[in-house]
């Protein structure tokens, strides 16, 4: 208690300031990516079997408490690639992205160019679902031979991926029996597409792989 | 002000909304107009599982997810074939028979090749690569194929997670993927 | 005689100018019934989660001790944790959470050395955080994101070439990221008016994408810009527009209470917000911005009592490094404690060698009456070097005990300009400069 007398007569001057308005801002927010990071992706035939259906998942590894707040990013197109004719090019694209709630798809269609940059093929809606709510039962689109969702699921991954790392790292040498599935438990954000065959082209074989795009 | 606004619309959007409409209709009043306008640029991209965490080195990681799949396996094969060597030393060939050029060489261009007239599937026994369906231990096949030898008879320590399936049933209809939890 | 009249006629019509400027910002801004719902112990579902999820994942590590990626969303639960709390153990925690997993896996992912900068950035372990980014850089994923960052660590260091750098190397007016650090760099140049107009394309941004995380970091900081640029208004809409997105941001209620206090001069309202802040997220400063309210109302007792409250919670927790700028300024004023002050005041040189840490040196000097060395110092490291108003009192004061100051170098008018970031403990001084 010393120090009450010594400050007693303190000045203060200025020292507010630096503390709020002044000086330091706020760090600044970590780098952003992780609503683009794909987590997966899918390709195989459906129940019905003339249709195709594609999945993507971005922003793994959600607890149950977190994907109550968790959305899709709206500054962010989600682009299956469909080749069929087997030179690695994408000659036709499926485009998902969110707007208030909903999921619109776009295609399939060629895109206006290939590559690393995109624009919305907005003339070529395939169709739109709202985005089901956590909580919620799947609310899915139906029409015409597509089906489409969007929203969050129990992540399909299935890996020991501690265990790898361990052996990468080289603290073990090799996997345990059993091995622990790192992504029980926890979701992902899904966007599932099921479309019939016949909008795809090709003939027996596609080449497909899907891009997230940022605006 | 609102019918102004509704004539921005795109068409087709205005057509879309009557048609599905009836399926999931949650009345997303069209008080604004969408905007999709805008470029959008890749960050990044995924063909078949886990190759980009498994065989691109972090330094090249952002140049990966930003090659487009024709010119990948030119930039990449090679360092592809290093990691594979360096994952494991004693590589000759896999189950496939392929040598470590030729693997890494099918590798390099990271797309999912899908079957339209058959089975669906990453590796069942009998189709190769013809596919990824929710349940295939995509990650075994990997293992086996990069650290198994032509048998299956190498490393036995690492060709298999020991984790065989999903930690929740799938579904046999739309959307397939299980219900979160 | 003539020269006297000339000054005194200035001086009218400084405080001229003084009014005029109050009166063309509205005197009375905050509305209690525009934010006393947020004085009142909201449920904080933000921090509920976050407790449940470090629950669920650290049962999850405790099942699977193998599994590090579980720990490394820990050490973001647990970082999420002291920006809300303000508890500085909880950083601690999830910078050793950090260290341990790049142990485990050897330093060869980037994206932990960037968390782990970004604890260090949090705890003004500014060179720490600047080695870890390079480690990053060298492994090189996602290069864009350890540039940015760098930048970050640059600015702090005082390193402002190479932050140059690396903002013409992120260039990109579509990237928020971008954006928010050319504002930065634009405030730092003391081009206000640019960095707001950069801010606000940010916000744009922000909203656009619906991302309230974003939003939240834009709106608190954008409500600042317009603190310094004097849009007292303006600055307290985006205070309640970041309260109405997140009913705890102690952060904004922090603005609010500023405004009460350096504009309205409503002290009782500004301490009744702090008394509730101080109930939710106790950090050491919040008693300085107390004691400075209470030495404005003249009640030495109570400033007495905020002061040694300062004092106590400093040193029931380690801050480390993170209150040396406030505690030399304190010391440095404080016959006996100038040693003190002295020591912290270098040690922030050899940290970062900043204008704003010389300044704090050249402070000491002017304190113990040593105008000769302050002048040294601030002739090398701050005169027209730092836009910071703080600083450039400390400067006035220190050409005019060296006989220096005049019209030509004065920056008077500036800090008068400033009064309602300085304060208005400050405002006496100024005008009698």
């Amino acid at each position: 208690m010393k120090k009450s007398k010594l400050f007693l007569g303190l000045s203060i001057l200025g020292l507010a300031c630096t503390i709020l308005v002044a000086a330091d801002h706020i760090d600044a927010p970590a780098v952003q990516g992780g609503t683009a990071d794909i987590t997966d992706f899918y390709s195989f035939q459906g129940e019905n079997t003339s249709n195709l259906v594609f999945v993507a998942n971005v922003k793994g590894l959600l607890s149950p408490t977190a994907s109550a707040s968790a959305s899709f990013d709206e500054g962010v197109l989600v682009e299956f690639n469909i080749d069929n004719n087997n030179d690695n090019v994408e000659d036709l694209v499926i485009q998902a992205i969110p707007r208030n709630g909903k999921m619109y798809f776009f295609g399939p269609v060629a895109p206006g160019t290939a590559g690393t940059s995109s624009t919305i093929k907005t003339n070529n809606l395939l169709g739109s679902v709202s985005i089901t709510p956590y909580g919620s039962q799947a609310i899915t689109s139906v029409q015409s031979g597509v089906n489409l969702f969007a929203g969050l699921r129990d992540d399909p991954f299935f890996f020991d991926f501690g265990q790898y790392s361990e052996i990468i790292a080289g603290n073990a040498s090799s996997f345990n029996n059993p091995g622990t599935d790192t992504f029980a438990g926890s979701n992902v954000m899904s966007i599932v597409v099921e479309l019939p065959k016949s909008m795809l082209g090709g003939s027996g074989t596609l080449n497909t792989w899907v891009e997230t795009k940022r605006k | 002000m609102k019918s102004i606004q509704y004539k921005r619309l795109f068409a087709s959007l205005i057509i879309a909304s009557f048609i599905v409409g009836c399926s999931d209709d949650d009345s997303v009043s069209y008080e604004q107009p969408l905007d999709f306008s805008g470029t959008y640029t890749q960050q990044d991209q995924m063909g078949r599982p886990a190759i980009n965490t498994v065989f691109v080195s972090s330094a090249n990681k952002d140049a990966f997810n930003t090659t487009t799949p024709s010119s990948m396996n030119a930039s990449f094969q090679s360092a592809f074939e290093n990691q594979l060597l360096a994952l494991n030393p004693n590589y000759t060939t896999n189950l496939l028979g392929l040598d470590a050029p030729s693997f890494t060489g099918v590798l390099a261009t990271d797309v999912l090749g899908v079957s339209t007239t058959g089975t669906t599937t990453f590796y069942d026994g009998n189709n190769v690569l013809t596919g990824r369906a929710l349940a295939d231990d995509v990650i075994d096949v990997e293992l086996i194929l990069i650290f198994g030898g032509p048998t299956n008879a190498d490393n036995v320590g690492l060709t298999s997670d020991h984790v065989d399936a999903n930690d929740k049933a799938f579904l046999s209809s739309f959307p397939y993927l299980a219900s979160p939890w | 005689m003539r020269n006297q009249t000339i000054k005194l006629s200035i001086l009218l019509l400084f405080i001229f100018f003084i009014f005029s400027c109050n009166s063309k910002e509205q005197l009375h801004i905050t509305k209690k019934k525009e934010y006393k719902e947020y004085l009142t112990n909201k449920k904080n579902s933000k921090l509920e989660n976050i407790k449940k999820d470090i629950a669920y994942w650290q049962k999850k590590y405790n099942d699977a001790p193998n599994q590090y990626t579980y720990l490394i969303t820990l050490s973001g639960l647990y970082a999420q944790l002291f920006e809300i709390n303000g508890t500085i153990k909880d950083l601690y925690y999830s910078e050793k959470l950090l260290l341990d997993c790049n142990n485990r896996i050897k330093g060869e992912k980037a994206g932990i050395h960037r968390s782990i900068a970004k604890n260090y950035i949090s705890q003004h372990r500014f060179k720490e955080a600047l080695s870890h980014l390079e480690n990053a850089y060298e492994l090189g994923e996602n290069k864009k994101g350890t540039n940015k960052m760098l930048f970050d660590v640059h600015m702090e260091l005082g390193n402002y070439d190479l932050a140059k750098d690396k903002l013409s190397e992120i260039l990109d007016y579509k990237d928020f990221d971008y954006l928010i650090r050319l504002a930065k760099w634009n405030d730092h140049n003391g081009n206000l008016d640019k960095a707001i107009e950069v801010m606000e394309k940010a916000m744009k941004m922000a909203e656009a994408s619906k991302n309230n995380e974003l939003r939240l970091w834009i709106y608190s900081n954008i409500a600042d810009f317009y603190g310094h640029a004097g849009r007292i208004q303006d600055s307290y809409n985006y205070y309640l527009k970041t309260l109405e997105i997140d009913n705890n941001n102690m952060y904004a209620l922090k603005g609010i209470a500023w405004i009460a206090f350096s504009h309205e001069k409503n002290t009782k309202q500004a301490i009744e917000i702090i008394n509730y802040i101080e109930s939710k997220h106790l950090v050491p400063d919040l008693y300085l911005l107390k004691a400075d309210i209470y030495d404005y109302e003249g009640d030495a007792r109570a400033k007495q009592i905020a002061l040694n409250d300062y004092f106590r919670v400093l040193s029931e927790n380690d801050y480390g490094d993170m209150y040396n700028k406030y505690n030399a300024l304190l010391f440095a004023e404080t016959p006996g404690e100038t040693d003190k002050a002295l020591m912290i005041a270098e040690k922030e040189i050899f940290n970062r060698p900043t204008p704003e840490s010389y300044d704090l040196l050249a402070w000491v000097y002017y304190n113990i009456g040593d105008y000769k060395n302050a002048y040294d110092v601030i002739s090398k490291h701050t005169l027209n070097k730092s836009h910071e108003p703080l600083i450039i009192y400390h400067n006035e004061l220190i050409l005019k005990a060296n006989n220096m100051l005049n019209e030509k170098n004065s920056h008077k008018e500036e800090l008068l300009e400033s009064i309602y970031e300085l304060g208005p403990n400050l405002e006496k001084q100024i005008i009698t400069i």
